[in-house]
């Protein structure tokens, strides 16, 4: 570790926090419906699109309602992306001329996006055509953020109302998601990437001679001499913009931010990880904004930049240990290396902001990488994994993060309740049974998920161990950092898993599908039955949810329950594999 | 006929989600 890294980790934390705020105050600004400056604009777009769809913006919903519409309208786009993809060969703009792709693998694809995890079984560049990538893929990466911040905003408008069952309008909540919030900042963040030196165009791939050819054995012993290389082209600043911004993390490319076209500098990268985390803090703000505490706003951003801290701190140590087993090789910090493990690290980015961007983009839960997670210490490569164990609610994904974290909200008020022998009160609203059935179906489905796919993956040999390119506790991390990461709607990869299979698309397909849609129902019912509820004055006896003691409540509630949760296969993956690493054993 | 298998898996999740959206709904407190 480098006093150089931490510099940069401490502005990367110190940026987030000052533009937690005034992100929070436009988002409240935006869903409440009051004035904004981009209004004069945006309104008349706004009415036009209601008027050629037919909602009635005055209509609102209650949360069945409110969850139908968000099903029904992910169903509609899921299957038009699977007709994309299917089709795209006869479509325009696929200058490569790309067949259409595989079903099974065009259906993982369809729900990956759908679901905002952009789990990705394929090689982008030789896969999708244009067109898929834009209008199959990148509009979903727009559609999946606004349909989680409306459930998040919907969430908050199930703690603030009172005596209701309406919850506000679905159709609403995403067409502002979208005008007002991802496209602007969107327009300005790709511009700003192409000035870093990300590519946008629509040309044809280019060839390039090597310099030095290329001699290749293939499996039957033939030697095949290469002397060009292929570098993909496309409409990538447009695509990477809302990638970060909207927690999505598909790439353009398999190197996904790794690649110099997506992520060329320093900068970029630093914008890059600044995008993940900037809705998600400012939505924690936005909810102390619309709920008339501001204070339990700062408390519960207070708990992820503790969890954050925790990860990157572990990541980045763990990172910057030299290897055991590289005997007789210098791998301390110097001017003229980086020290540590840089296998699986870019040059340019160094172990610090590998950490970093790992700790960053699986506490939200984008996905996109600039460094291989399964190249990383197998402590370091316990971070992201342990960060999407939680439930992706450290910062989380735009809008799933705060509902997820609202959940462990009212779990941790009401154990609180339970220590001084009360009725627990949420700002008012008395916690009550169905409320915590609901909040426990919603933790219990997730690690229902992981471990039941993950357990019967590893039963088959044939159909889940074959894909392995490493064994023991290493293997067991790849199937299980494979089934986590689409459960918990990520999408990064530990790789070393050929996951581009009838088995492992078909179950990582259905575990997107259900760790999205079966968490967001009982998430909803809940938002329900809060709105119903009537303001109960505060006494002597209410837990106070503005205060550190809070905060450090809710960080140990989901401690404890992530740690119970998963310690036990965590202790036979990564940290069976570190003990392994000291004793001189690799995998 | 893997495309009407996906497609009719798609649909068939979906419903079973608006099911489930349904069984929750019957449960006692969110009815007004």
């Amino acid at each position: 570790m480098s006093l150089n890294g931490w510099l940069q980790i401490a502005v990367f934390i110190a940026a987030v926090l000052l533009l937690a705020r005034p992100m929070g105050l436009y988002l409240a600004r935006v869903f409440e419906r009051r004035r904004t400056f981009l209004d004069p604009i945006l309104t008349p777009c706004e009415h036009l699109l209601y008027k050629l769809t037919r909602v009635d913006p005055a209509h609102e919903m209650r949360w069945s309602e409110y969850a139908v519409a968000m099903l029904l309208f992910s169903a509609a786009t899921m299957l038009l992306t699977y007709a994309i993809e299917r089709l795209q060969h006869i479509l325009p703009l696929n200058p490569q001329h790309l067949p259409g792709v595989e079903p099974i693998l065009a259906l993982n694809t369809a729900i990956s996006f759908t679901t905002n995890t952009n789990w990705q079984s394929y090689t982008p560049e030789t896969t999708m055509s244009y067109l898929t990538q834009m209008l199959g893929l990148a509009t979903h990466n727009f559609w999946s953020a606004a349909v989680g911040i409306a459930l998040a905003i919907a969430f908050i408008r199930g703690i603030s109302r009172r005596e209701t069952n309406l919850l506000g309008n679905f159709w609403v909540d995403i067409t502002r998601a979208i005008l007002w919030v991802l496209l602007p900042i969107c327009l300005v963040y790709s511009v700003a990437l192409v000035s870093q030196g990300v590519i946008q165009n629509f040309r044809p791939y280019d060839t390039a001679a090597l310099l030095e050819p290329q001699h290749i054995t293939g499996a039957d012993g033939k030697i095949t001499t290469v002397t060009t290389q292929t570098i993909a082209q496309g409409p990538v600043a447009s695509q990477e913009a809302v990638k970060m911004l909207g927690t999505n993390g598909g790439g353009f490319f398999n190197a996904n931010s790794a690649h110099p076209f997506e992520n060329p500098t320093p900068l970029s990268n630093f914008l890059e990880m600044l995008s993940i985390f900037l809705i998600p803090a400012g939505l924690a703000i936005a909810l102390g904004q619309m709920t008339g505490s501001p204070r339990h706003g700062w408390a519960v951003l207070a708990a992820m930049v503790i969890l954050w801290f925790a990860g990157v701190l572990t990541c980045y140590w763990a990172e910057s240990q030299p290897n055991p087993l590289l005997h007789g090789v210098d791998q301390h910090v110097s001017l003229t290396q980086s020290g540590g493990n840089m296998e699986g690290k870019e040059v340019r980015f160094g172990i610090a902001n590998s950490a970093l961007f790992a700790t960053v983009t699986t506490d939200a839960s984008c996905g996109a990488v600039n460094s291989m997670h399964d190249s990383f210490m197998p402590l370091g490569g316990l971070v992201p994994m342990a960060n999407i164990l939680l439930g992706e609610i450290v910062f989380g994904g735009v809008g799933a993060g705060l509902y997820g974290m609202l959940v462990f909200v009212i779990l941790s008020v009401f154990i609180a309740g339970l220590m001084v022998g009360r009725t627990p009160e949420y700002l008012g609203k008395k916690i009550e049974a169905f409320d915590i059935q609901m909040a426990m179906l919603y933790l219990l489905i997730f690690p229902l998920i992981i471990l039941g796919f993950s357990a019967a993956t590893v039963l088959m040999p044939s159909l889940g161990l074959s894909s392995l390119a490493n064994h023991g506790p290493h293997g067991l991390s790849e199937i299980l950092y494979a089934y986590t990461s689409a459960t918990g709607n990520n999408g990064s990869a530990f790789a070393g898993l050929n996951a581009n299979t009838r088995w492992y698309n078909g179950s990582l397909a259905v575990a997107m599908f259900f760790g999205r849609f079966l968490m967001i129902v009982p998430m909803l019912a809940i938002a329900g039955n809060l709105a119903r509820k009537k303001i109960v004055p505060a006494s002597a006896g209410t837990f106070p949810v503005t205060t550190p003691l809070f905060t450090m409540l809710l960080t140990g509630v989901i401690l404890i329950v992530g740690a119970l949760t998963f310690f036990p296969v965590l202790s036979l993956g990564p940290v069976l594999e570190h003990l392994l690493l000291r004793a001189g054993h690799t995998f | 006929m893997l495309d009407l298998i996906s497609i009719l898996a798609t649909i068939a999740m979906f419903a079973l989600t608006i099911l489930y959206v349904r069984g929750c709904d019957r449960l006692k407190g969110t009815r007004p």
